[in-house]
C-alpha cells in the first residue's frame, strides 16, 4: 500500500489524471465522512471534499508531505469545515461552559436504545451533542488533535476544551447508565407482572 | 479529588496519553470507592462504543470525479469571454438575443407591476441588514445598498433586484431559478452561496462564488460566465468585458462575517484588508511587504489587531492621528 501510494503520488506530480482518480477513489468517502462530523449537510460536505481534491491537483507539482497523504487530506478537509462553521454569522464561541450540564433526554437516543441497542444509542447521543461540545469531541477523539491544537484552532482556552470533553463523556456515560437501568427494569417489569397479577 | 479532574484523567488514559504521575493519581481515585470504579467502567464502555461512530452517505464517485475534472478544465483553459452560443447561423444568435430581451422585458414588467407587492430593504452608510426571503433564502445586505423583492415568489422564477452589495445563500429549488438583476447584469442560480458586488458608481460589478454554481451575464450581449466555488466573475461597466479569475482573498467576505482571517498572507495584503475592514490608514516599512502573517481569527479593535501583528514581527506601533497608524521597523519571522 505504502509503495503503491508513493508511486501514485509521483504520477500525480507528473500530471496523471489516472493517479488523481485512484487517490480520489481511495480517500473520497473517508474525507466525506470526516467533514460530515462537523457539518451534517451532505451537499456542503461534497463541495468541501471537491475543494480538497481540487487543491491537491493544483499543488501537485510542489506537494511536499511531512505526514501521510491521508492525514494531509484529512487536516485539509477539517480546516475547511471549521472555517465554514466559523464564518456562519450565528456561530459564537462563548466561554460559558464552566460546568458540564448533562442532558441526555433526547428521544432519538431512547428509541435507539430500545430497538437497536447500546452502540446505536451512543452514536445517536454523539449526533445529539451540543454543537461546540460535539466539534471538540470529534476533533479530539477522531482527529487525534491535542487539547492545545484544538484550542488554537478554535480560539478558545484549553480549559474550555477540557470542560467540553468532560461534558461529552458525562453525556455518553449517562446513556450507558440508562441502558443498564432499562435492561434491568424491563425483565423486572415482566417478572412483577407475572407474579403479581 | 474533583470528579471532573478525574474524568479528564480517564480520558487521557483512554487515549493512551496519560503520564505516570497522572496514572497513579487515577489509580488512587479508583481505589477510593466502588462508585468511582463504576463511573470509570461506564465511561470506558461509552468510549469503546463511540469508536464505531461513522456515517454512511450515498455517493456516486463517478459523478463526483466528473465534477472535479470539469472544474479542472474550466480553470486550466484561460478564462475569457464565453459566448452563449457559437452560432453558425446568424439568425439563431439574433433569435437568442431577442428571446433574452423578451425575457428581461417580461421580467422587468413582472417585477414592476406584478401581482406580488414589491418590498424593499435599504441600508445607509455603515449599516448592514440580514433578510430571510419567503423561499428560505438568506441575504446579507452590505452598507449603502438596496434590494427589491416580491413578498412571495409565485412565478416560474425567483427574481430580485440589487443595487450595491449583498451576500446570498439561496435555498435550493431546481424548478425555480433565482435571478438577481443589477443595473448592468443578471446573476442566475439554482441554490448556492455567493457575493454580488454591484455599486453603480464603481467601474465594475463582480460576483464571487462560495459554494454551488452561478451563471453571470451582462444585460447586453450574449456572453455568459459559469462560475464555480472560489471563482470571481468581473464585469467592467465601461466596455462590458466579462472575465473570470480565481478568488484568492479570504477576506472578501469580512464585511459579512465580521471577521478577518490570515493564513500565510503577505503583509501587504493583510494591511490592505485591515485598512478596509477598520476604515483606518496604516503605514508600514516597505521591506516588510512580503513577510507572511497567519492569524486565523482577527477581532477586537483596530489597535488590538495591530498590536498583535506588531508583536509577531517586533514592530513598534504608534498612532499618528485619529484613524492613522504607523508600524515601524520589524523583521520577518
Amino acid at each position: 500500500m505504502e509503495t503503491e501510494e508513493k508511486a501514485l503520488l509521483q504520477q500525480l506530480r507528473e500530471g496523471s489524471e489516472n493517479a488523481l482518480r485512484a487517490l480520489f477513489d481511495r480517500y473520497y468517502k473517508y474525507l466525506l465522512v470526516t467533514a460530515f462530523r462537523f457539518i451534517p449537510d451532505d451537499e456542503r460536505c461534497k463541495d468541501l471534499v471537491q475543494e480538497v481534491f481540487y487543491e491537491l491537483w493544483k499543488r501537485r507539482a510542489s506537494l511536499e508531505l511531512h505526514t501521510s497523504l491521508k492525514s494531509y487530506l484529512s487536516r485539509s478537509v477539517v480546516n475547511k469545515a471549521l472555517n465554514e462553521i466559523k464564518s456562519r454569522k450565528r456561530f459564537q464561541w462563548e466561554e460559558d461552559d464552566k460546568y458540564a450540564e448533562v442532558d441526555s433526554g433526547e428521544t432519538d437516543v431512547h428509541d435507539k436504545m430500545e430497538h437497536a441497542g447500546l452502540e446505536a444509542a451512543i452514536h445517536a447521543a454523539i449526533d445529539a451533542l451540543p454543537e461546540k461540545c460535539r466539534i471538540v469531541f470529534m476533533l479530539s477523539r477522531f482527529e487525534n488533535m491535542s487539547h492545545k491544537e484544538i484550542a488554537e484552532q478554535l480560539n478558545i482556552s484549553v480549559k474550555t476544551i477540557e470542560n467540553q470533553i468532560t461534558k461529552a463523556l458525562r453525556i455518553l456515560r449517562e446513556v450507558v447508565t440508562q441502558y443498564g437501568a432499562m435492561l434491568i427494569l424491563s425483565p423486572m417489569a415482566l417478572f412483577f407482572q407475572f407474579f403479581y397479577k | 479529588m474533583k470528579e471532573d479532574y478525574c474524568i479528564s484523567l480517564l480520558y487521557q488514559q483512554f487515549k493512551g496519553e496519560i503520564t505516570p504521575s497522572e496514572a497513579s493519581e487515577l489509580e488512587a481515585w479508583l481505589q477510593a470507592s466502588e462508585e468511582n470504579r463504576l463511573l470509570a467502567q461506564d465511561m470506558r464502555k461509552a468510549w469503546d462504543l463511540s469508536a464505531g461512530y461513522s456515517m454512511d452517505i450515498p455517493v456516486d464517485l463517478d459523478a463526483e470525479f466528473a465534477r472535479l475534472t470539469d472544474r479542472i478544465r474550466v480553470e486550466e483553459t484561460p478564462a475569457r469571454v464565453v459566448p452563449l452560443r457559437t452560432a453558425r447561423f446568424p439568425w439563431v444568435r439574433i433569435a437568442a438575443a431577442v428571446v433574452l430581451l423578451i425575457v428581461v422585458a417580461i421580467s422587468i414588467r413582472w417585477m414592476m407591476g406584478g401581482k406580488e407587492a414589491l418590498q424593499m430593504a435599504v441600508t445607509g452608510k455603515g449599516e448592514k441588514k440580514e433578510l430571510l426571503l419567503s423561499d428560505g433564502s438568506h441575504i446579507w445586505l452590505n452598507e449603502d445598498s438596496r434590494l427589491e423583492f416580491p413578498k412571495s415568489f409565485s412565478g416560474a422564477q425567483r427574481e430580485v433586484r440589487l443595487h450595491g452589495e449583498a451576500f446570498f445563500e439561496i435555498a435550493k429549488n431546481p424548478e425555480k431559478p433565482f435571478i438577481i438583476e443589477t443595473s448592468t447584469s443578471e446573476v442566475i442560480v439554482v441554490g448556492t452561496s455567493f457575493n454580488v458586488h454591484a455599486y453603480e458608481a464603481e467601474s465594475e460589478t463582480s460576483v464571487s462564488v462560495q459554494t454551488g454554481k452561478v451563471r453571470f451575464r451582462p444585460k447586453s450581449g450574449s456572453q455568459e460566465l459559469v462560475l464555480l466555488p472560489n471563482q470571481k466573475g468581473i464585469l467592467t461597466h465601461q466596455n462590458t468585458q466579462l472575465t473570470a479569475v480565481p478568488d484568492q482573498n479570504l477576506n472578501e467576505l469580512s464585511w459579512k462575517t465580521g471577521r478577518l482571517s490570515f493564513i500565510n498572507t503577505p503583509l501587504s495584503e493583510a494591511i490592505a484588508d485591515l485598512q478596509r475592514f477598520y476604515h483606518v490608514e496604516i503605514a508600514m516599512d516597505s521591506r516588510m511587504t512580503d513577510c507572511t502573517y497567519s492569524s486565523p481569527i482577527v477581532n477586537g479593535t483596530a489597535r488590538e489587531a495591530l498590536t498583535t501583528l506588531a508583536n509577531v514581527f517586533h514592530m513598534s506601533l504608534s498612532q499618528t492621528q485619529e484613524g492613522h497608524f504607523l508600524l515601524k521597523g520589524g523583521k520577518c519571522k
